[in-house]
């Protein structure tokens, strides 16, 4: 926490942090570091569609929860400095709620290669 | 200005226990400080909160981890709190911690309740702890994580097995997550109350406050309407066993019984094809059924192990079994469909 005493301005901006936004927004970085694998704080903005002031402010708490990092590379930014790229990290990937592509995946291929063993089929009646 | 008071450990170590169902995120920092107010002790993640009453003047913040790793290691009766303004300095007479303390007007002020407030009687918070095994985390979903207190029941399901518990009194109208039930449901001598936002729940040392889930109370009384015509009488404690053999014995995730009726004797079945094991036992039962029964042995074993009576009566409903016992107990489990191979 700062020495001296934050603007006005800044508390009450503080104060209105909404939680269920902020997770939003926490979800919409993680997906996006999961297509581009490794991305810069611009690079990440675009992919989620939102300003670049809305993600840079929540990079550094999404450090801080371990779910996603900073990498040591820079990447060229739209003013002409360079910015650090950020990955997911372990945690983050399990975090990753982005749907999958149509089609046959690699593991529904392989798992037709393997013999199956007598599986009963199940399904369950459910109340609703 | 210097503060100096002193608060006993107990208080302190009661406090920690009460409190410790809320959860920090760690992004909002001010949360991370607990607070002290003239007699009041506060933890809030926003989301919860919890106001503990103990005997202390002052007012300053100290943070939580300093505060709670210093509590498991004290001696003593009391601690001692000094607070210059900016630092606070704790100390049970032979340790002594000094960390940074933060302005006080930064923590958030928990919302109270300004309604009328009603007594939740034991038997409700116990119905409501029940209740919260019956629930199921699910993504979006308005039914399945949530227990249901209204229209004089307290009830919930996450659509393979359902509770439901009827009372003569009204109650209020609320909808719970499983966490907050579980925590209501540990509670005795309960005082609650409700605004728009939150759910207020009153203990004589200590204010528990809820943020209010997004779902609207949902009736699900119309579930338990159960036919009486076929049913059949067990004990619980043998159908118990039975299910945890079945569980302990196989290694598939999959564990799905089945029970029948024969000759005056249920017939108690598991068969695990992919690892071979075949799992039977026979109860004594009076009454009859219709067909067999597919289950799923966990959710069963949940279900009966919740039942405070030892006898129950399983009523047959269309795909499900109504499990009843006289204490009031009313409980529901769905049928699978099984094909054998």
């Amino acid at each position: 926490m700062p020495k001296n005493k934050p603007p006005q301005t800044s508390l009450d901006a503080y104060r209105s942090l909404d939680p269920n936004k902020l997770r939003e927004v926490y979800q919409k970085v993680v997906n996006a570091l999961s297509v581009l694998k490794e991305g810069s704080m611009e690079d990440i903005a675009k992919k989620c569609g939102l300003p670049r002031e809305k993600v840079w402010k929540r990079l550094p708490e999404l450090c801080r929860m371990d779910l996603i990092s900073k990498t040591e590379n820079k990447r060229k930014l739209r003013s002409g400095a360079s910015g650090f790229t950020y990955i997911l990290t372990e945690a983050g990937r399990q975090k990753v709620t982005e749907k999958t592509l149509e089609g046959e995946t690699i593991s529904d291929f392989s798992k037709k290669l393997i013999p199956q063993k007598n599986k009963l089929p199940i399904t369950t009646n459910s109340l609703f | 200005m210097k503060q100096t008071t002193a608060i006993p450990l107990a208080d302190l170590r009661q406090f920690k226990k009460n409190a410790s169902f809320i959860k920090q995120n760690g992004i909002i920092p001010i949360l991370d400080y607990i607070k002290f107010d003239n007699g009041q002790i506060t933890k809030t993640n926003q989301k919860e909160y919890i106001i503990f009453k103990s005997n202390f003047t002052g007012s300053f913040l100290v943070e939580e981890r300093v505060l709670f790793n210093f509590i498991e290691y004290a001696s003593g009766n009391e601690l001692l709190f000094s607070f210059n303004g900016k630092k606070i300095t704790l100390s049970d007479g032979n340790t002594e911690v000094t960390s940074q303390s933060e302005d006080l007007g930064l923590f958030p002020i928990p919302e109270i309740c300004t309604q009328e407030k009603i007594e939740l009687p034991n038997e409700v918070l116990l119905a409501i702890s029940t209740a919260a095994q019956y629930t199921q985390e699910y993504e979006f979903d308005t039914k399945r994580p949530y227990v249901f207190i209204g229209a004089k029941a307290v009830a919930a399901s996450d659509g393979l097995i359902g509770f439901y518990k009827k009372f003569d009194i009204d109650l209020p109208e609320m909808v719970l997550s499983e966490k907050t039930a579980t925590k209501i449901g540990s509670l005795s001598s309960v005082m609650f109350c409700q605004n728009e936002r939150y759910l207020f729940f009153e203990t004589p040392n200590s204010t528990y406050g809820f943020i209010k889930p997004e779902p609207k109370f949902f009736n699900l009384g119309n579930y338990f309407n159960y036919p009486k015509e076929v049913s059949f009488i067990v004990n619980k404690r043998d159908f118990i066993a039975f299910n945890d053999t079945c569980i302990a014995v196989s290694p598939s995730k999959a564990k799905y019984p089945t029970f029948k009726i024969e000759g005056n004797m249920l017939h108690l079945s598991m068969v695990d094809h992919d690892y071979n094991i075949n799992v039977k036992r026979l109860l004594s039962v009076s009454g009859e059924m219709k067909g067999e029964f597919p289950y799923i042995a966990v959710l069963m074993s949940k279900l009966l192990k919740s039942a405070p009576d030892e006898d129950l009566i399983f009523y047959q409903g269309n795909k499900m079994f109504y499990i009843i016992g006289d204490s009031g107990f009313t409980s529901l489990v769905m049928e699978l469909v099984l094909k054998t191979p």
